[in-house]
């Protein structure tokens, strides 16, 4: 076993556990608590 | 040593060497990596390039005695089959010749190419009254690199077919192509050798996997470990999905549909009951809007404790809009948001939302029935449901997990291809 394997290995376990963790205490930085910024201020169509 | 020859490269005016000359053929220079036809007196340019090929651990020049003759490096390829790829110095003496010095998998080989071949078929073949067992299949190696000068014409890209025969440390490497086959006798040289004897740094780790699979003069390989990261990486994902998916669990649902009005909020329409089974979990709110354009309807969501009154917070929107402008039609926004609340403790909870409509670019004006006018209002559908995945947390991990085995395939890219 190479020694990046192995790295990678303890990358997949820090990784994994880190995610489980937030799924155990209903973590993540993706959550809506707060109202998201929009552009300018101000609702509408942003494409143009 | 002699028989030295001074050109200029015609690509970049570099002042460059021809150690060998009367035997050099092709000559990479040594400033920008140009590939240069020396064999007539004039110089001719064969390729331009503008990646020299660095990274190699001898470089052209480099002076050493080995089994008692000093070797000029004169030439450096680097090779690749497959997955594996390897350094391949050709040394110079102007008395005893060519020789091959083979760096594999952090393993030296010296290599003499043979002129008494070898008899016999695929599988053994004889040479000097022994016999040699074939190691491995035959297989293509591709040229990468190329630094230095070549007693014959090679580039980047140049192709031969590979097979290994191998009795003990000693390996017999027949290499054809171009219609011609190249028979070299490998055998190991120590590390702490040739370290000392070109003036070079130890080797470090020793990487090992494969044989060495030489060619005319060369070969051998690097442990290539990337298709195991990333089928680990594949499997920890999928692994990792159920691992949440048992986490994040039980579910339950409640849902009820609302009447945002425009300019004004509706506010405290109770949606219904959630119970949160574990000591934390996610709850996520969907809104589906129906038919509507040009509109936005923004949602508070209240998530109450019926235990302590205490609320948990959270926003959401819908949003949809189209029209028509100088590149054709065009759409924009969801009816469909999703809202993510996080830690949300173990209890039994009351959702409730306060909507309100906004009209783009402006509010529509009250519809007129009869004798009273009544405000126009979008229908939003809301669904609770604890126990919901957090999938940006898993799409994080898959990122974080693929990264490193794709940045491990970027290095070797470009350890591959002069660095």
């Amino acid at each position: 076993m190479t020694l990046r394997l192995v790295l990678f290995l303890l990358w997949i376990a820090m990784v994994m556990a880190g995610c489980l963790s937030a799924s155990y205490y209903a973590w993540s930085p993706f959550s809506d608590e707060e109202r998201p910024m929009r552009a300018g201020g101000s609702y509408g169509p942003t494409h143009k | 040593m002699n028989a030295v020859r001074n050109i200029a490269c015609p690509n970049c005016g570099g002042a460059l060497e021809v150690r060998a000359a009367g035997f050099s053929v092709n000559l990479a220079c040594a400033y920008c990596g140009s590939l240069l036809d020396v064999s007539r007196p004039e110089v001719v340019l064969i390729e331009a390039h503008d990646k020299a090929a660095k990274g190699f651990r001898l470089a052209p020049g480099a002076r050493g005695t080995l089994f008692d003759i000093e070797w000029e490096t004169v030439g450096a390829l680097r090779r690749r089959d497959l997955g594996y790829s390897w350094e391949e110095y050709l040394l110079f003496n102007p008395y005893a010749g060519y020789r091959w010095l083979v760096l594999s998998d952090r393993e030296w080989q010296f290599g003499t190419m043979l002129l008494d071949l070898p008899e016999g078929n695929d599988d053994t073949v004889s040479w000097r009254g022994e016999r040699f067992t074939r190691d491995g299949d035959a297989s293509t190696s591709e040229t990468t690199a190329v630094l230095g000068e070549f007693y014959w014409r090679v580039r980047a890209g140049d192709t031969v077919e590979a097979m290994l025969y191998e009795r003990g440390d000693t390996v017999l490497s027949r290499e054809g192509g171009g219609g011609e086959v190249n028979w070299t006798q490998l055998v190991p040289v120590e590390d702490d050798v040739i370290a000392q004897t070109f003036g070079l740094g130890r080797l470090k780790a020793h990487r090992a996997v494969r044989e060495p699979s030489p060619s005319s003069g060369s070969s051998s390989s690097t442990a290539n470990d990337l298709p195991t990261m990333f089928g680990l990486a594949c499997a920890a994902i999928v692994a990792l999905l159920l691992a949440m998916v048992l986490i994040s669990g039980p579910v339950e649902r409640a849902s009820a549909s609302i009447d945002a009005p425009f300019a004004a909020t509706r506010e405290g329409v109770r949606i219904g009951t959630l119970t949160v089974r574990r000591p934390w979990q996610f709850v996520t709110v969907t809104a589906r809007g129906t038919d509507f354009d040009n509109r936005w309807v923004d949602l508070d969501y209240s998530l109450v404790d019926r235990a302590t009154g205490q609320s948990m917070d959270g926003y959401g929107i819908v949003e949809h809009y189209s029209g028509r402008d100088s590149d054709g039609s065009w759409t924009e926004g969801s009816r469909k948001g999703t809202t993510l609340l996080g830690r949300v403790p173990r209890g039994t909870y009351d959702l409730y939302v306060d909507a309100s409509a906004h009209g783009w670019p402006s509010d529509p004006p009250p519809q007129i029935s009869g004798w009273s006018s009544l405000p126009e209002t979008v229908t939003v559908s809301i669904e609770a449901e604890t126990g919901s995945l957090p999938w940006g947390n898993w799409w994080t991990a898959a990122l974080l997990l693929f990264a490193f085995p794709c940045i491990a395939v970027w290095r070797q890219y470009r350890e591959e291809n002069g660095r």
